[in-house]
């Protein structure tokens, strides 16, 4: 069985009359990185069990589905991070808002991405895409998108993101909030209309 | 001014995960996709999340935690504890709306019967025995649940339930010589709102031994949305 790759068990799960044990192989090829991605989403280890547990459900539930174009693990991670992101969050949302209120409420005094309304949303967008290309650095330009794009709060940022600076998310957050705002600033003074 | 959060969501030129892994993978085969990349702070994200799923590597700190995961997620989804049933796992996603302040519990729920027919070999294999219908309350229900009902087992002379909680620990753990058990005081208290258990049942023939058993069924109560308070204006 330790031959076949994930894609060939799950045609044996799907055809095979007891395809137990070719599930319990797929699985525990993939118990590990659900466990961490689950442990680094909710930070705890009690909530993480409970998330991948649903997360294993519901492959287990689509797998008779899987068509095989995609590679399993790709398909395991968008479940993750769908659960995660989408149905997780928000009911942990709520939850967090004490724990990340005080660097929350000192990052939202500010507008997050403030792009003229003169622009079209396509001209917004293809600016907003390159501020963040040029003026920020790879890890603030994940956070900022992690954080504002997704509402995911700061301390699972910087979980997911494996950073290990002191302040981890807030610090990146902090100064890409300030180069995207002089940014900005620069970019009105520019197109100020006499 | 529009809402900034959306220009950072995913856009409609964002290609696909799978493509988006095709090019982690690949960057030379997947060429044509590097100018958007470059320039997508999303896309950049989602190949750097994908990358460290992937890759699993537990920092110092998370070493523990995640093998502990991993093995209860092993003992939790490894068969014959599991269901045997590929993709079959009809109960999954089960939820059972419960109204949050509500002490008045209600289900009735019949169980799919898996029957071990060799007790001896190493391997036990199990065949299931023909679904039987479930009534599970709809989402939203309002519903009280005052007991566990399954279908009744030809030979059985006592039937043994388990809730477990989701560490596998035993919540709690009852007898009944009918295919019903109501719950105590005591057995409602667990059932709180936001909480997983897991729900068995075995049927036990005069000897006590084992001759049919149910899937490990996952409960989670859901709390039902607090109504808005009412305003004296
Ligand atoms: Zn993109």
């Amino acid at each position: 069985m330790l031959q076949h790759t994930d894609e060939e068990l799950v045609v044996l799960i799907q055809t095979d009359p007891s395809p137990a044990r070719y599930q319990d192989e797929l699985f525990r090829r993939h118990y590990d990185r659900v466990a961490l991605w689950c442990l680094r989403y909710t930070g705890d280890r009690d909530a993480a069990l409970d998330a991948a547990q649903e997360v294993f459900l519901r492959v287990q539930k689509g797998l008779r589905h899987f068509a095989g174009q995609a590679k399993f693990s790709t398909w395991l991670f968008t479940i993750a991070r769908n659960y995660c992101f989408n149905e997780l969050s928000r009911t942990r949302r709520q939850a967090e808002v004490s724990i990340d209120a005080p660097e929350t409420a000192e990052l939202a005094n500010e507008p997050t991405m403030p792009v003229d309304e003169a622009l079209s949303r396509a001209e917004q967008l293809q600016q907003a895409r390159e501020w963040m290309t040029k003026l920020l650095s790879e890890e603030e330009r994940q956070a900022y998108s992690l954080h504002y794009g997704e509402g995911i709060p700061i301390s699972t940022v910087t979980r997911l993101l494996g950073l290990s600076n002191p302040s981890g998310a807030k610090a990146h957050l902090v100064s890409a909030r300030r180069k995207l705002s002089e940014a900005v600033r620069r970019w009105k003074v520019g197109h100020e209309t006499p | 001014m529009k809402p900034p959060e959306t220009l950072l969501q995913r856009q409609p030129d964002c290609p696909s995960i799978d493509t988006l892994a095709s090019y982690a993978e690949s960057p030379q085969q997947a060429a044509s996709l590097r100018p958007h990349i470059e320039a997508c702070a999303n896309c950049q994200t989602e190949i750097r999340l994908l990358n460290s799923f992937l890759e699993a590597k537990p920092a110092e700190h998370e070493l523990a935690d995640t093998r502990q995961l991993a093995s209860q997620l092993q003992a939790r989804f490894t068969s014959p504890k599991a269901t045997t049933r590929a993709g079959g796992a009809w109960w999954t996603g089960w939820r059972i709306w419960v109204p949050a302040m509500s002490m008045l519990l209600v289900i009735a729920a019949g169980l799919q019967w898996q029957r071990q027919t060799d007790a001896t070999a190493n391997a036990p294999v199990y065949r299931d025995i023909p679904r039987i219908e479930v009534y599970i309350p709809r989402q939203g229900e309002q519903i009280a649940f005052s007991e566990f009902r399954w279908q009744a087992v030809p030979a059985a002379a006592n039937y043994s339930l388990t809730l477990t909680e989701v560490d596998g620990t035993v919540a709690f753990a009852g007898a009944s010589p009918t295919a019903s058990l109501s719950l105590d005081a005591k057995t409602k208290g667990l059932l709180l709102p936001r909480k997983t258990l897991h729900f068995s049942v075995e049927a036990l023939d005069g000897a006590g031994k084992t001759i049919a058993r149910s899937a490990s069924i996952r409960i989670r109560i859901e709390p039902a949305s607090p109504k808005a308070p009412k305003t004296n204006e």
